[in-house]
């Protein structure tokens, strides 16, 4: 399987002596090691895609440029009305397939009229129309631009080896409620209450970010602060949930974190990711289930078939035109 | 139908202008043509939250449904929630 690697050229990986050794890590890729590690080898290290529709994915990535777009106007000193146009535009833009023709999605609630509905929704809910800005207000960069889909990378550990290893991801948005800063998420899901807000904690993607948040504002920040929406047929409906890390949780994250890279660099080393039976049905069902249900030998046909290449690279950028 | 051939999913009973426009190619609208959406989102918001509060007081929340139908356009009764009997 080692045919399928697509490491060149992936900004995250970049040791001469492990060739597949992922060195800056986000959230994503660190959680799906922890799932599966041949999930991870084929989602990261291969950088496989299903070709099945992805409401979910192509949702949510234009449901959050359109927010990233709606802070950047704010920012600039526009209205609300009309950074709500503008937002409404870039959703609209980032809703589409891989022509470039608008998406089209198998459920409604992940449709093109539900995510114009969401965003306008999300955004009157939050600023009253206008008339009341959002108590969580953007942070503002040292260079005055807005602290939203905000890349980050730092620093994490060198190993015995010397070799150095980063964190890094994308904030949504960085924000200062009640004198406080936080970390901001959007996550849409079918159901809100306070089941959802209790996946969260622990959750490795909000550790990180707690992490994270303190080095990029070089202080210490108050949590995670997730925005929930509840995406439905016919309406939308919004809720904000608390995530707090102790200062013992998050240095408790920390080495655990040194050792899933350390496990990760045996992987690479021995070049045999294995794979973990037990996550096969989570989060909705493995898209790589069938492949691994299929003997070895057998793979390539389904791969080919079933999946593109698309890399997985935390190391790029998302900003609005990144200097 | 838009222009790409992609069919964008409509509520029943959308306004036949702006059954119009979303039948045109969003990645083609202009200003003009997201401030009509964005008006009529907030119809249908404000017509939900009502909907919903009053619905809440009898013990069971609005389900909207009836409410994005009516694209602002039609005044709601419980029935169309289907919550008649409570």
């Amino acid at each position: 399987m080692h045919h399928l690697i697509a490491t060149d050229g992936n900004g995250s990986f970049g040791s001469a002596e492990y060739p597949l050794l992922q060195t800056l890590w986000d959230s994503t890729s660190l959680g799906t090691l922890k799932e599966c590690p041949m999930k991870y080898f084929y989602q990261v290290i291969c950088g496989l895609q299903s070709n099945k529709p992805k409401d979910p994915l192509v949702f949510g990535t234009a449901f959050h440029r359109a927010m990233q777009i709606y802070h950047y106007r704010i920012a600039e000193g526009l209205s609300h009305d009309v950074s709500l146009n503008e937002a409404l535009a870039a959703g609209i833009e980032a809703y589409v397939d891989n022509d470039g023709n608008l998406y089209q999605a198998v459920k409604k609630e992940r449709g093109f009229y539900a995510l114009c509905r969401a965003i306008v929704w999300h955004l009157d809910h939050f600023n009253d129309l206008g008339f009341k800005p959002d108590p969580a207000k953007t942070v503002l960069l040292a260079n005055g631009k807005p602290a939203a889909e905000l890349t980050f990378r730092f620093h994490f550990h060198t190993d015995e080896e010397g070799i150095e290893f980063s964190l890094g991801g994308h904030f949504d948005h960085l924000v200062e409620y009640l004198n406080r800063f936080y970390v901001k998420d959007y996550k849409t899901t079918a159901s809100l209450g306070p089941q959802f807000f209790d996946n969260f904690n622990p959750d490795n993607q909000m550790t990180l970010y707690t992490i994270g948040g303190n080095v990029v504002l070089g202080k210490p920040i108050a949590g995670v602060i997730i925005d929930g929406i509840q995406t439905a047929v016919h309406f939308n409906r919004f809720q904000r949930g608390f995530v707090t890390k102790s200062k013992e949780n998050l240095e408790e994250w920390i080495e655990d974190t040194k050792l899933w890279i350390e496990t990760a660099k045996t992987y690479a080393r021995l070049g045999h990711y294995p794979m973990n039976d037990k996550s096969c049905d989570k989060y909705g069902g493995c898209p790589f289930r069938d492949v691994c249900r299929t003997p070895p030998s057998l793979r390539d046909n389904i791969i080919r078939d079933h999946f593109h290449v698309r890399i997985w690279d935390p190391s790029i950028d998302r900003e609005e035109n990144p200097a | 139908m838009s222009r790409t051939g992609v069919e964008v999913d409509l509520p029943e009973g959308l306004d036949p202008t702006l059954n119009e426009l979303f039948n045109r190619d969003p990645l083609e609208w202009e200003s003009k043509d997201r401030a009509v959406v964005i008006a009529h989102l907030r119809e249908t918001r404000e017509i939900f939250a009502k909907e919903d509060k009053q619905a809440k007081t009898k013990g069971k929340p609005a389900n909207a449904k009836a409410a994005i139908k009516s694209g602002g356009t039609k005044n709601l009764t419980l029935d169309d929630l289907g919550l008649g009997d409570l």
